[in-house]
C-alpha cells in the first residue's frame, strides 16, 4: 500500500481549508476597511464626511471628539480661582 | 444496527467559501454595486474615496444579506425549479440555518457599519431595503400575488437611493427618479424571462404573472411598464443627476426598449415556441444592457460636470 494515500487531503479538508482562508481574507479586508475609515474620520475636515446633516445639526459629529479644534486649548491643570 | 443501516448515515456537508459567496447572489450584487456607484457619483457632494468605497461595500453586503435570507426561505421551491435547483441550500451544500444566520449577521453588520461610516439616514434606508426584500417580498408576497415581481423590483431599486443618502445625508428628487427607473424596468425584464420559464413557476405554486394571468396578459403588461418607463427615464435627465449624455442614452435606449416590447406583445405563445422564444430572450438581454447604459450615462454626466463645471443644464425636478 502506498503511503501517499494517507497524506493526500480529503476533499472535505480542502473545502474546510478554503473556507477558513476565505473567512481570513474577508476579516482582513474588514480590518483594513475599519482602519482606513478611522484614519479618514480622524483627519481634518473629514469628520463629517458623508454626514453633512451632523455638521449642521451639531450631533453625531465625531470630529469634535476625536480631532478638537486646534484653536481651543485644553489643559489638565485645575481651574484657578478668579483673582 | 446492521451494516446496511450504517451505510445510510448521511455524511455531513462541508460547505466551501464559494458556496457562502453564492448565497449572496453575486450577479444581483454586481447590479446593486453598479447602480449604487452611479447614485453616489451623481450626488452633488462626493465623500472621501475611502468613505465612498466603504459605503458601497456596506450596500453590497446588505444586498447579499437579503439574498441569503431569500435563499434560506425559498429553499423548498428553489429545489423544484430547474433554474434554481443548484443553489447552495437546495443542492445541500449549505445548511439552511447557516444561510439564515449569515443573512441575519450580514444585515446587522452592513446596517451598523453604514450608520457609523456614513449617516443614520442611509443606514435606515438600507435596513428597510433588506426588510422589504426578505420579509415583505420573499415571505409575505412572493407566493401570494402575481404582482410579486413589481413589489420585489422596489427592493432592487433602493441601492442608488441609499448611496445618494450616504453621500449627501439628505434626499432629493434625482435618486427617487433612479429608483423609479429600476422599479419600472424590473417587471418587463423579469416577465420576459418568465414567459419561457412559466412552467417552472407553475409547478411550485408561485403565482408568476404568465402562470396566473396567461401569456397574452403578460405581454400586454410588459408593454405597459415599458411605456411608463420611457417618460420617467427621459424625465430623469432633468434632475440634478441628469445631463446631455444621459438624455441621449435614455431617449434612444427607451425607444428601442418600448419597440422591442411592442414586437413581443404582437406575438402569441405558439409563435414564441416556434422560434424558441427568440424575441423574449432578446428583450431580456436588451433589458440588462438598457439598465447598464442608463446608469453608466449618469456616471458619465457626473464626470462631464466635474470636468467642465456647471454649464447651465436645465434642472426641472
Amino acid at each position: 500500500m502506498s503511503q501517499t494515500s494517507f497524506k493526500r487531503d480529503h476533499d472535505l479538508h480542502l473545502r474546510r481549508r478554503g473556507r477558513n482562508l476565505g473567512v481570513l481574507g474577508a476579516l482582513s479586508g474588514l480590518v483594513v476597511m475599519l482602519f482606513s475609515i478611522t484614519i479618514v474620520k480622524m483627519g481634518d475636515d473629514q469628520a463629517t464626511v458623508g454626514n453633512p446633516s451632523a455638521a449642521q445639526a451639531g450631533g453625531w459629529d465625531f470630529g469634535d471628539f476625536i480631532a478638537p479644534d486646534p484653536e481651543i486649548h485644553i489643559s489638565n491643570e485645575p481651574d484657578r480661582p478668579a483673582e | 444496527m446492521t451494516d446496511a443501516t450504517l451505510n445510510t448515515v448521511a455524511i455531513p456537508v462541508e460547505p466551501g467559501f464559494r458556496d457562502f459567496v453564492r448565497l449572496l447572489k453575486p450577479r444581483v450584487m454586481s447590479l446593486v454595486i453598479f447602480t449604487a456607484i452611479a447614485g453616489m457619483a451623481a450626488a452633488p457632494s462626493m465623500p472621501h474615496p475611502v468613505i465612498a468605497i466603504s459605503a458601497i461595500i456596506c450596500i453590497a453586503l446588505g444586498a447579499g444579506a437579503a439574498g441569503a435570507l431569500n435563499m434560506w426561505y425559498d429553499a423548498d421551491i428553489d429545489a423544484r425549479m430547474e433554474r434554481t435547483a443548484k443553489r447552495p441550500v437546495p443542492a445541500g451544500q449549505v445548511d439552511p440555518v447557516a444561510a439564515r444566520d449569515l443573512g441575519l449577521g450580514l444585515s446587522v453588520l452592513s446596517v451598523g457599519l453604514l450608520a457609523v461610516i456614513a449617516n443614520p439616514l442611509s443606514a435606515a434606508l438600507l435596513a428597510f431595503t433588506i426588510f422589504f426584500y426578505a420579509v415583505i417580498y420573499t415571505i409575505w408576497l412572493k407566493r401570494a400575488t402575481p404582482q410579486n415581481i413589481v413589489i420585489g423590483g422596489a427592493a432592487g431599486a433602493f441601492p442608488p437611493v441609499v448611496a445618494w443618502a450616504a453621500a449627501t445625508g439628505e434626499m432629493a428628487v434625482a435618486p427617487w427618479m433612479m429608483f423609479l427607473i429600476i422599479f419600472l424596468w424590473t417587471p418587463p425584464h423579469f416577465w420576459a424571462l418568465a414567459l419561457w420559464r412559466a412552467r417552472d413557476y407553475g409547478g411550485v405554486g408561485v403565482p408568476m404573472l404568465p402562470v396566473v394571468a396567461g401569456d397574452r396578459a403578460t405581454r400586454r403588461q410588459i408593454v405597459l411598464y415599458s411605456a411608463l418607463l420611457l417618460p420617467v427615464a427621459v424625465a430623469a435627465a432633468f434632475t440634478e443627476a441628469g445631463g446631455p449624455i444621459y438624455l441621449a442614452t435614455a431617449t434612444l435606449f427607451s425607444l428601442r426598449f418600448l419597440g422591442d416590447a411592442i414586437v413581443l406583445a404582437r406575438r402569441d405563445d405558439a409563435a414564441a415556441e416556434s422560434d424558441r422564444y427568440k424575441v423574449e430572450k432578446r428583450l431580456f438581454g436588451f433589458s440588462i444592457l438598457y439598465l447598464f447604459a442608463l446608469f453608466l450615462a449618469f456616471m458619465l454626466d457626473a464626470a462631464l460636470l466635474a470636468v467642465t463645471g456647471p454649464f447651465g443644464w436645465p434642472v426641472l425636478f
